[in-house]
């Protein structure tokens, strides 16, 4: 009767048999509980999940209704040790079989300890039954308890995670070595309960006799994909032969001749706009005071107001306080942020390498063409420096959503972001359009931009390890990962959670033993010690073998790195991922000439052709950025696009001379720099003239200076100066709270920047800001004179200094004059110093 | 390629950017004139962040009921968009009931017993349609019409066309709360996008305020104007120094708008002057019904005081674990405060010109998520309604599937729903444009379409 050939745990030995038991399973009760048939294992049974089955009988003559308060218990037991005839085996031994459930039927039901059971069909009598069991245990290990116990009546062959009832304990044995039958007070010395076919395995199919499969869980078949929605399309032309466009910024950079000098004219530059000023009749303002233009350089050069009483322009240009002011200015067009953005917007811990490589490279002057080529093919470089892995900060910088479980959705943002980001930064090019349609306006085809974006195809974000031999350790981490992640997958499978399971990191760490945790940490510690940065890598492309470090997000980017190499873009229409076209190699758009073949390493091949001389757009894009620095807005007022809606140079010959200065001076920014410093254009006082305000209403011809109000850095940073609370510590992880130090080193959450920085118009590095908008709203005069922040840097400015004048000396860096000191003498110190703080000429550049 | 040229061109003739570009956040004016006669002057948008589930509140699926347990079936699963979490399994009925209320007749569940009074002023869209799934990027969609969460948001866009009708208290406001969980309000939400940042929304936290609104300890109002008086010498004198410059004209002008500010704003959240009746009408004295009741006598009092566009952002509605225990919970957070908001906006006369919006980024699915009888995110097809400002109150408009899966009638897409929200205020979204990188954008970017059938 009793079959064990399909079932490789072992139910050899014999059993022992109360009296009165026939041979093999005709049970009768005592009328107090008994154990009358048990037996031994062969060997005890500690693996991860025990099936077993039987088939039960309860004649109606020996059945009894619970209404006539004569209800059974009958039950199987799996426990370490026999006991004897009378044990009761119970408080943490599973228990199978029949009892009275709500004092109304019997039922089938499991459980571990008396009292709290889960029941399943009613027992009916004269009918045989087929109870099956799986005890089993939600963290495989010898040593670690069987947790889980499911029970079903008459099971289908595909009922394996459909269990018809569940109960788990958190008191229970670790292995089996005996198992046994007990009956109740209420079985009868008449009753014939009939067991039969007894069977243990350790899979479903052995249990029911069937070959084992190689794969224990196999998921469902995947039903074919139901047909997409109709949409209605435009088809994606294929590019025409040639694209040709007569648009200024995509002709060569000429050399113009520098027109005649005049009387005014220091430099080249003044000969340039002298010359707009003779076409237009303008006449140019007179130089600033030494005050005004001491303060003036102070502010455009390290956002800081002057101290000391020489102004040392070249020691300036060379501080750590130019890197820090002129970095930010390329932070904001790199949309850098230290999170991920999006709903989860986790951090990104190590993101502030490359705000610290901006700020170094600015203040050292490192050519603009090696600048552009790091941060777009760091990983590429043949020469290792952990800085050109830092300055892929700049592709890496791009958002995208931690929480979003389609994979393909989530790589197509983070290539949009990168491609839109790229091309704007460097080329003016403002390719977003082109992802859904070809551009209205520009000559750049939905084919172009795709091409663009195969540049960056194989490559993706991660904490970039820079240093030390990472592999084992990454690798046991993950490995420990994957096996609860897959642990707690199969669990969730056998209590019948429907398909696709989702298991998040969170699940998978708070779903592990101690020691599991134990040792995951370590892993992460020991991760965590070695240098690392937030960069931008492609296994495929890249010159070295860089291990990743993991990043804390729900649905993490892929780790396939075979996959990642074999990835490539497809045309999308309308830009919808899920409406793929011809896929495209990388190139550059088509209007500036045929791509070059790119080679092993792409990024470097697009580097390479952004930085040659003969690139129309990316030395005008840059010098004009440099001077939208100094003037407030650029020689094309649309810094980020130089497109043909974009607008017309004011001063186009002088944009060219700049642009071939800056090619001919080994891409020297610094040049630059000193050129726009020493010109009388930049020297000009604000100077109103009506008469100029006639011809030139928005000073596009440069006839005057025009005060520009402090971005919320330079508002923060200068507050925090003349109050003798700044601390110049530069560089390393951000600072949260409390701190003093420049606004650069605050956190820059994305889309969550500290509340005074959103007040005064810091972009939000949702996307790449080429020039910032000055708000005025009465939100700002509220933080300026109600603020903790202010009130304290007030309180501070005057408990050392009392008198007006030097409140003014300490606050405008210049002479008071006796108007204002009449004026401030009315108001206590603190308040003085509040109002200076508010002034226009403090918060406005002169 | 040549029409679309020629359409964004000549939309661009509208609203430029110039004229208004020193006007300030306060001002009174509004930029134009409307392009339509507006039905309402203003708008509460009550979002309910997570997604409430369609089938549990406005739209009732006995089908789910007969279906309990099973598949979708295939007639209906080949029409549900391939969308990740979009489950075809283990079909779930409502736990509610639904019943007709009003002399309209229209079904609302017993989840909320508040609202369902109210029904004839309620206009039900129960086809809103789009395809995001994912909290972060459906809420952008919700607000700005694209995921990425760029572009400005649609009470930016309202403030943008409209201006304020009040000097002391800024034209868009937004609340966020019961922000727990994983549900972090976005920023794009009421973010401004390309607009200029005084289009943006102020965040207001509905227990405390404005932000610094309230004068240091020390500092009463005359020695705050002798403060002021002293930086409007200061701001003069550097003014006249230089001529002309309109940027320090409005910044010594938003000195005098802050100090209004400080008088207004403390007077707007001063609630306790508020009748017994109102305080019971809202629930501010029970627990459950404080917050949200406290968030929408102040939405109230907001339009009151002129403020064109309030944002009442209610987390909490991901209901994945159980839908049972979920909506309870917020049915009793909300039912009860936005029924009196809309009531409280009936009797003082202001739900005329008021228009009130309810809905979330996205619904529920039909079918159970996991055996804990949730549903998960559903963007195929769910509920909005309009109130007030001229919405036809009483009437369902859109169809979805019977299972309540897919939109089947009138589809309404985010950008739709955006249109009509302008519309109400008389403004066509194809017709609001703004000047950006040298590109005239407009509200709905991928076209949208007010559904006017709203509106009698």
């Amino acid at each position: 009767m009793f079959t064990a050939e399909a079932a490789p745990v072992s139910l050899d030995g014999d059993w022992k048999k109360a009296p009165g038991t026939s041979e093999l399973f005709m049970v009768s009760g005592t009328g107090s509980r008994s154990n009358p048939i048990r037996r031994k294992l062969a060997e005890s049974f500690s693996g991860d999940q025990l099936f077993i089955s039987y088939r039960l009988t309860y004649p109606a003559a020996s059945l009894d209704s619970p209404t006539e308060g004569d209800g059974e218990f009958f039950v199987m037991w799996l426990d370490r040790a026999e006991g004897n005839e009378g044990s009761t085996h119970s408080g943490g031994v599973p228990n199978i079989g029949i009892h009275v459930k709500d004092e109304i039927e019997n039922r089938f039901m499991i459980r571990y300890t008396s009292g709290v059971e889960k029941h399943a069909a009613p027992v009916n009598p004269d009918r045989e039954f087929t109870v099956t069991a799986r005890l089993w245990k939600s963290v495989p290990g010898e040593k670690n308890l069987f947790d889980n116990l499911d029970l079903w009546i008459d099971p289908k062959p595909d009922e394996e995670n459909k269990p018809h009832a569940t109960i788990r304990s958190t008191k229970s044995i670790p292995e089996v070595s005996w198992i046994g039958f007990s009956t109740g007070r209420k079985t009868e010395a008449t009753d014939r309960i009939q067991i039969a076919d007894i069977r243990l395995a350790d899979t479903w199919r052995s249990l029911s006799g069937l070959p084992d499969l190689t794969k224990r869980y196999e998921a469902p078949p995947k039903k074919p994909a139901p047909p997409a929605p109709e949409i209605e399309r435009v088809a994606v032309k294929p590019p025409p032969e040639k694209i040709e466009s007569d648009h200024w910024s995509f002709q060569p950079i000429s050399r113009p001749d520098v027109p005649e000098s005049s009387d005014w004219a220091k430099n080249p530059i003044d000969a340039f706009v002298a010359a707009k000023h003779r076409e237009l009749g303008l006449t140019a303002a007179p130089p600033a005071d030494d005050v005004t233009f001491r303060r003036r350089v102070s502010l455009v050069l390290t956002g800081l107001p002057p101290t000391g009483e020489k102004l040392d322009v070249e020691a300036m240009l060379k501080s750590q306080e130019f890197g820090e002011r002129w970095g930010r200015h390329w932070l904001d067009v790199a949309r850098w942020a230290e999170s991920n953005g999006h709903q989860h917007n986790r951090d990104r811990p190590y993101a502030w390498k490359y705000r610290d490589y901006v700020v170094n490279s600015f203040r050292d002057d490192k050519p603009y063409d090696q600048f552009v080529r790091e941060q777009i093919a760091g990983d590429e470089l043949e020469d290792w420096d952990p800085d050109h892995l830092i300055a892929t900060g700049f592709l890496a910088a791009a958002r995208y959503s931690g929480n979003e479980l389609d994979k393909k959705i989530q790589r197509n943002d983070i290539l949009v972001d990168i491609t839109n980001t790229t091309s704007e930064a460097f080329l003016g090019l403002t390719m977003a359009c082109a992802q859904c349609h070809d551009h209205f306006f520009d000559p750049i085809t939905a084919w172009d931009y795709y091409q663009m974006q195969a540049f960056f195809v194989n490559g993706q974000p991660g904490n970039v390890i820079l240093d030390g031999d990472a592999v084992d350790v990454v690798q046991q981490r993950w490995n420990l990962f994957e096996t609860v992640k897959d642990r707690i997958e199969t669990n969730k499978r056998r209590r019948g959670d429907p398909e696709p399971i989702l298991v998040i990191p969170k699940s998978v760490k708070s779903g592990m033993t101690a020691e599991e945790k134990f040792h995951f940490a370590q892993f992460d510690k020991q991760i965590a010690e070695f240098p690392q940065t937030w960069g931008f890598y492609s296994p495929s492309t890249a010159a070295q073998e860089l291990e990743i470090a993991p990043h804390e997000m729900r649905w993490p980017l892929s780790r396939d790195r075979d996959a990642l190499a074999k990835l490539k873009v497809s045309i999308l229409d309308r830009g919808d991922i899920n409406a793929p076209g011809p896929e495209v190699a990388p190139a550059w758009p088509q209007v500036f000439g045929k791509t070059e073949p790119v080679g092993n390493r792409p990024r470097l091949a697009l580097a390479n052709w952004i930085t040659s001389p003969e690139n129309p757009l990316t030395a005008r894009v840059w010098v004009n950025r440099i001077w939208q620095g100094y003037f407030g807005n650029g020689l094309v007022k649309t810094s980020g696009n130089f497109g043909i809606e974009g607008t017309d140079p004011s001063h186009p010959e002088l944009l060219d001379w700049l642009a071939s200065e800056l090619i001919a001076s080994n891409w020297s920014s610094r040049h630059i720099h000193r050129l726009i410093l020493n010109s009388a254009t930049f020297r000009q006082s604000s100077q109103f003239s009506a008469a100029n305000q006639d011809r030139d209403s928005d000073n596009a011809a440069l006839w005057r200076w025009t005060p520009r109000r402090l971005e919320s850095e330079a508002i923060r940073d200068s507050i925090l100066a003349v109050s003798g609370q700044l601390d110049l510590t530069p560089g390393g992880p951000s600072d949260t709270t409390g701190s003093t130090r420049r606004s650069l080193y605050l956190q820059q959450k994305r889309d969550n920047l500290p509340h005074q920085q959103m007040l005064f118009d810091s972009p939000n590095a949702v996307t790449s800001c080429s020039h910032r908008l000055t708000s005025t709203v009465a939100l700002q005069p509220l933080w300026m004179l109600n603020s903790q922040f202010i009130q304290n840097a007030a309180g501070k400015i005057s408990a050392e200094d009392q008198a007006p004048e030097s409140l003014i000396g300490k606050i405008f860096s210049r002479p008071a004059e006796k108007k204002e000191i009449e004026t401030l003498s009315k108001l206590p110190p603190a308040d003085a110093a509040l109002v200076l703080l508010n002034s226009n000429e403090f918060l406005y550049i002169p | 390629m040549t029409a679309n040229y020629t359409r964004r061109r000549m939309l661009g003739t509208g609203l430029g950017a110039g004229s208004f570009a020193l006007q300030s956040l306060f001002s009174t004016e509004g930029i134009a004139s409307p392009h339509l006669a507006p039905t309402a002057k203003r708008v509460i948008f009550l979002f309910m962040s997570g997604g409430p589930s369609q089938v549990d509140t406005f739209d009732p699926k006995p089908e789910l009921a007969r279906l309990q347990g099973k598949d979708v079936p295939d007639s209906l699963a080949k029409h549900v968009p391939k969308i990740k979490r979009a489950g075809l399994k283990n079909l779930l009925a409502s736990p509610w009931e639904f019943s007709q209320h009003g002399q309209s007749g229209i079904p609302v569940s017993s989840l909320l017993p508040h609202t369902a009074k109210l029904v004839d002023d309620l206009c039900v869209v129960r086809s809103m349609a789009h395809r995001n799934p994912v909290h972060g990027p459906g809420e952008c969609v919700a607000f700005t019409g694209t995921a990425a969460g760029d572009r400005p948001s649609i009470g930016s866009w309202s403030i943008y066309g409209l201006g304020s009708e009040t000097e002391n208290l800024p034209a868009f406001i937004t609340m966020n709360l019961h922000s727990d969980g994983m549900q972090f309000p976005q920023a794009a939400g009421w973010g401004a996008g390309f607009l200029p940042p005084k289009y943006q929304g102020t965040v207001v936290d509905p227990t405390k305020g404005i932000q610094n609104v309230t004068m240091p300890k020390g500092t009463d109002n005359s020695r705050r104007r002798s403060q002021l008086s002293a930086i409007d010498f200061l701001n003069r004198r550097h003014l006249g120094k230089l001529g002309h410059h309109p940027e320090l004209d409005a910044r010594i002008q938003s000195y005098e708008m802050a100090f209004r500010l400080q008088t207004a704003a403390p007077e707007l959240f001063e609630i306790s002057g508020e009748s017994k009746a109102t305080r019971q009408l809202y629930g501010l004295d029970e627990k459950i019904t404080e917050s949200v009741g406290r968030g929408c006598v102040l939405a109230r009092r907001m339009v009151e005081r002129g403020v064109r566009f309030v944002q009442l952002r209610v987390g909490g509605w991901d209901a994945h674990g159980n839908i049972k225990a979920n909506h309870e919970k917020m049915a009793a957070r909300t039912d009860k405060p936005i029924a009196a908001l809309l009531t409280d906006l009936k009797q003082r006369g202001l739900l005329d010109s008021t228009l009130v919006v309810w809905g979330g980024e996205f619904g529920r699915t039909p079918t159970m998520e996991g055996l804990g009888g949730g549903r998960d995110h559903s963007p195929a097809g769910y509920t909005v309604w309009f109130a007030g400002g001229g919405a036809k109150g009483g009437t369902i408009i859109g169809e979805t599937d019977p299972i309540g899966y897919v939109a089947i009638d009138r589809p309404v897409s985010p950008h739709d729903f955006h249109a009509t929200i302008l519309h109400a205020l008389g403004l066509k979204a194809d017709s609001l444009t703004w000047n950006h990188h040298g590109r005239d954008e407009v509200p709905t970017v991928f076209g949208g379409n007010a559904v006017t059938e709203i509106f009698s």
